[in-house]
């Protein structure tokens, strides 16, 4: 629990606004690559783990889940030291009135969200949701400091920094989606590769915020003969009715959908059963909201499951996970490294 | 053929869960050695190598639903797959895919307010009703994540009129299949190295026939679909797009696809020679396979054929059996030209 | 380059019939490249041969317009759009046919927004018998093609958007000298209908790094404006619009490019805005670096687009430095 705590942290802190995954990415690698037959980042910037099985012509395993965190770029430097941003991802626009900002320029730059003072809002705009465009950063700086130091185009992140709460729950930006790279990381990190079924490539893949695209062209790279999906889906909370969402410290969840594969997908379910790893299931008719699809009709078409964590708050500054959940998914996805012939 | 077209729209095949429809097109063609894809499609070729490749291509998914949740009250909560206009789906009679009846239904109009009225009900306030009363009882009938099919009947009507769930797009398969068996007897005649793809996923926009496409890699491509029209009373000419009885409707654009204008006339050419019913739809609306196959690979030139279809996507799709037949002999035709479509020239200076 | 732009405004094309436009391009770069060839979706696809790795360039030939859905009984036209187009900013301009038949856009109900199904083309005829002698269900019409020239180096015409990309490689094709780089210089189809012909194009020839170059979106002088760019500001380097991400290292690059040759230059990160080839070229070419550089143009998709030539002018040099001397 504290080793994964640490990890999930870890990842947490790593800059990856989408599109701009490369540099987090590299450290990656380096930090965790020892682990693995072999590690590498594309030019893509998706960052690529492979552990091969002991076995001859093992077949190929692709568990994919993604780097990058909604986020924004610095669209304009005005007067008084203030930025315009753009989105990057479906950011809840909700959270942004007087929340805390860090921009990415030369340095590390501090900034604030402006709210509207009470005298400006007018009946219309204090019921509406803030629009991107009208959202503004004050940096303190004045217009000359700030333009030798921030660039048109320098990502900006909400902070949002990681918190243990009772429970074993943790809050923290950005848990979409790395409490899944984190159980993708601590199920292969340490596996016997003697015991592996599987080539398995841990693909923690770039730009899924922004059209899923990184995942579909790595697995069009390694084509692979199966694929695991992980990402996160929505927790039960309040107005969140039960047949759109799973627990929070329920368990993984095993999604079930017309765009995944069947039999894979029950294969999946059992293993969890007969090795008592507590699991739950979604049901996402036509649309799971993740790398699936594309990774699925990539190449001449791959056999694929989506599994996720319960996460609330999604796309906010305090998403929050249960890190048993986590760690139950490490626990299906080993036990699937494990089992031949899926 | 008819028989073959019954049978395939009896069959339980929303997307994603085709195996009944696969079944029987995997039997019917035995002897052609079909052969499986990862993604459940089915391919049968009759080989001419190094010869032009031409695709024929048509899905064998329905649109239907799937259980998401189990109410309290014993009653099934649904989502769709493909895509329904929740108006066809009040009261309409479902099967799931173990054989359990059901019917669709909400709030009765008595209960409702005067806003509540006025307004279409949407697919949250549904529900399908399968004869439990509470959970428990329900759980032992369906699971969450089990798939629904209208249950529909096949009937024959009026003049050659059919009524059937699925036509879309069995009607294609079912042409197909006899194309296949027909064909293979002529094998010498035909200027193609010919693929027949049986697709999956059609209906969700993320179809197989993209996968299949990149594995064949095929110069032409010809689609066999069916397409909406509504040619019936109270619609405005401009509007109505083509008409049930007047042959395969070919497309030149839909909102998916411009299609290539030589091989059109290509197409088009050889049909009035030959005297094929055919009409050219009088509007741009849909979209199907043809999107993904002419985008796949090197790209390649694609014809859609549709038999016109009113009320599709719901449990009484109806055709004009004429018009199957029509696009049979049609395709017949152009596969059986001896003549290949004019070829863009690689010019290298 | 204005005369190649002319030459190409007058010549007429809507998505998925871009023959006339595309055999104008092959004539006139011809005598310039190593090789020339039109692709299943009407992408021409020209090769000059360097060493090192590929470099492509990507230009749109197709335009906006409308397709021939149905003639009624009175001889009125039915159409069907083809591209974003806003029929209010069409209404009552002069139409003509692929075939040269001469018409104009009417709009049916007084007062409302028109839309496709409320406008028709009017060619003049008094029956169906009439129209269709002219006409057949499937023809194209197009805006009736000009160019004049303003104050200031900008000129308004119709369809830039596509063709000013088209005619800045066509001089680049023609000016350049060395490269460090294997160029492909691709003229793609049906980019107005979702960019169907540009991954196509990439999946052949798997480039490296591919650059499109378009127009985008300019603030004109009114006081509400859509659009980043700014008419004279010179070439806009694209990093980001509504869905797409440009790859970094290349925006990267083009910078520094830019500030090492004094091009005039400004850069679009966008909350609105599509992604042009860009996004489809990436994806055809399964996951290729890729970049962008627009004109900024004004009033896009209406009957008056307008630009400022030196805008045009800084995009051809920075193609032509790209060429020689981005390494891949």
């Amino acid at each position: 629990m504290e080793k994964t705590k640490e990890i999930l942290k870890d990842l947490c802190s790593a800059v990856s606004v989408s599109g701009h995954e490369h540099a987090s990415a590299n450290a990656l690698a380096e930090k965790y690559g020892g682990y693995f037959d072999n590690a590498y980042v594309d030019k893509f910037g998706n960052c690529v783990f492979v552990k091969k099985s002991e076995l001859e012509n093992a077949p190929r395993l692709l568990v994919d889940a993604h780097f990058d965190e909604v986020g924004m770029l610095v669209s304009s430097i005005e007067e008084d030291g203030f930025l315009h941003i753009s989105g990057v991802g479906g950011l809840d626009t909700r959270i942004f009135p007087a929340a805390e900002v860090t921009v990415y320029g030369k340095k590390e730059i501090y900034g604030v969200i402006a709210s509207t003072p009470p005298h400006l809002q007018s009946e219309k705009s204090s019921k509406a949701t803030p629009k991107m465009d009208n959202i503004i950063i004050d940096t303190g700086y004045t217009k000359e400091e700030l333009s030798a130091l921030v660039r048109v185009g320098d990502p900006v992140r909400l902070k949002g920094d990681f918190k243990e709460l009772a429970n074993g729950y943790v809050l923290s930006r950005a848990l979409d989606d790395k409490a899944c790279v984190c159980a993708a990381l601590i199920s292969l990190m340490n596996s016997d590769k003697s015991k592996l079924a599987y080539d398995i490539y841990l693909t923690v893949s770039a730009q899924e915020e922004t059209g899923r695209c990184g995942a579909s062209f790595v697995a069009t790279d390694i084509k692979p003969d199966l694929a695991v999906i992980i990402d996160v889906n929505f927790a039960r909370c309040e107005n969140v009715t039960e047949f759109e969402s799973i627990e929070c410290g329920g368990g993984a969840g095993i999604d079930i959908s017309a765009l995944t594969n069947r039999r894979f997908t029950k294969a999946i379910m059992k293993i969890a059963e007969q090795n008592g790893i507590e699991y739950q299931t979604i049901c996402e008719p036509d649309s799971t909201g993740t790398n699936n699809e594309l990774v699925m009709i990539s190449g001449t078409g791959v056999r694929t499951a989506v599994m996720s964590i319960p996460l609330m708050a999604m796309h906010t500054t305090s998403e929050a996970v249960c890190i048993k959940d986590v760690e139950s998914l490490a626990d299906i996805l080993r036990a699937i490294y494990v089992t031949k012939g899926l | 053929m008819k028989e073959l077209l019954k049978e395939l729209c009896s069959a339980f095949g929303p997307s994603g869960c085709v195996d009944s429809v696969r079944d029987i097109i995997v039997k019917n063609l035995s002897e052609l050695n079909p052969t499986t894809d990862p993604l459940g499609a089915v391919t049968v070729r009759i080989a001419n190598e190094g010869a032009p490749k031409l695709m024929i291509s048509a899905h064998m998914d329905e649109v239907g639903l799937m259980a998401t949740g189990i109410t309290s009250d014993g009653c099934v909560k649904f989502g769709c797959v493909g895509g329904i206009d929740p108006l066809v789906l009040s009261s309409k009679r479902v099967v799931s895919e173990n054989g359990v009846s059901g019917a669709i239904l909400s709030k009765p109009i008595h209960l409702q307010s005067a806003d509540e009225r006025k307004a279409r009900t949407e697919i949250k306030d549904m529900y399908i009703f399968i004869g439990a009363r509470n959970k428990e009882e329900a759980k032992e009938l369906v699971s969450v994540g089990d798939y629904f099919a209208f249950d529909s009947e096949y009937v024959e009507f009026g003049n050659g009129f059919i009524k059937a769930k699925a036509l879309d797009d069995r009607l294609g398969c079912a042409v197909m299949c006899t194309l296949a068996k027909n064909l293979v007897k002529v094998k010498d005649k035909i200027p193609y190295d010919l693929y027949f793809s049986f697709t999956d996923r059609e209906e969700l926009g993320f179809s197989g026939a993209f996968a299949a496409a990149e594995r064949i890699k095929p110069d032409y491509a010809i689609v066999i679909e069916s397409t909406a029209v509504a040619d019936i009373c109270g619609v405005a000419p401009k509007s109505r797009v083509a008409a049930l009885g007047k042959g395969g409707a070919i497309s030149f654009a839909d909102r998916a696809t411009i299609y290539d204008r030589d091989y059109m006339r290509f197409v088009t050419d050889i049909l009035e020679r030959e005297n094929i019913k055919y009409q050219i739809k009088q509007y741009v609306s849909g979209g199907n396979d043809a999107s993904h196959i002419q985008r796949s690979a090197c790209g390649a030139k694609v014809l859609a054929i549709s038999a016109p279809s009113r009320y599709i996507h719901s449990p009484s799709d109806v055709v004009s059996y004429s018009d199957v037949v029509s696009i049979y002999d049609a395709v017949y035709a152009v596969i059986t030209n001896k003549d290949l479509p004019f070829e863009q020239a690689k010019e290298k200076i | 380059m204005i005369s190649v732009l002319k030459k190409l405004v007058n010549a007429t094309g809507i998505s998925g019939r871009e023959a006339q436009v595309r055999d104008l391009i092959k004539e006139e770069i011809a005598p310039y490249v190593d090789g020339v060839e039109t692709d299943a979706m009407g992408n021409l696809i020209a090769h000059k041969k360097g060493n090192g790795k590929k470099l492509l360039f990507a230009a749109h030939t197709d335009s906006i317009g409308f397709f021939v859905t149905f003639i009624e009984k009175n001889g009125a036209i039915r159409v069907s759009p083809v591209g974003d187009i806003d029929f209010l900013a069409f209404s009552y301009s002069e139409v003509v046919s692929e075939n040269g038949v001469k018409g104009v856009i009417i709009s049916e109900k007084d007062g409302e927004i028109p839309k496709a199904d409320s406008v028709y083309i009017d060619i003049g005829a008094k029956s169906e018998k009439q129209a269709k002698s002219k006409v057949r269900v499937g023809d194209f019409f197009v805006p009736v093609p000009k160019m004049t020239k303003l104050l200031s180096n900008e000129y308004a015409g119709h369809s830039f958007d596509g063709k000013v990309g088209c005619a800045i490689l066509i001089e680049a094709i023609k000016q350049i000298k060395e490269t460090k780089n294997d160029l492909y210089f691709v003229f793609t189809a049906q980019q107005e209908v979702y960019s169907r012909g540009a991954r196509v194009a990439a999946y052949s020839v798997r480039p490296d790094v591919a650059v499109a170059v378009d127009t985008t979106d300019a603030k004109d002088k009114s006081s509400v404006s859509d659009g980043n760019a700014v008419l004279g500001e010179g070439v806009s380097i694209k990093i980001k619009t509504s869905r797409m991400i440009y790859s970094p290292e290349v925006v990267e690059k083009l910078r520094e490019i830019s500030t090492r040759h004094s091009i005039k230059y400004q850069c679009e990160v966008a909350n609105s805005g599509t992604e042009g080839d860009a996004k489809a070229l990436q994806n055809g070419a399964m996951g290729c670096l890729v970049g962008a550089i627009s004109v900024p143009c004004a009033n896009i998709h209406t009957s008056s687009e307008i630009i400022d030539m030196k805008d045009a002018e800084e995009t051809l040099k920075l193609v032509l430095k790209i060429a020689e001397e981005y390494e891949i």
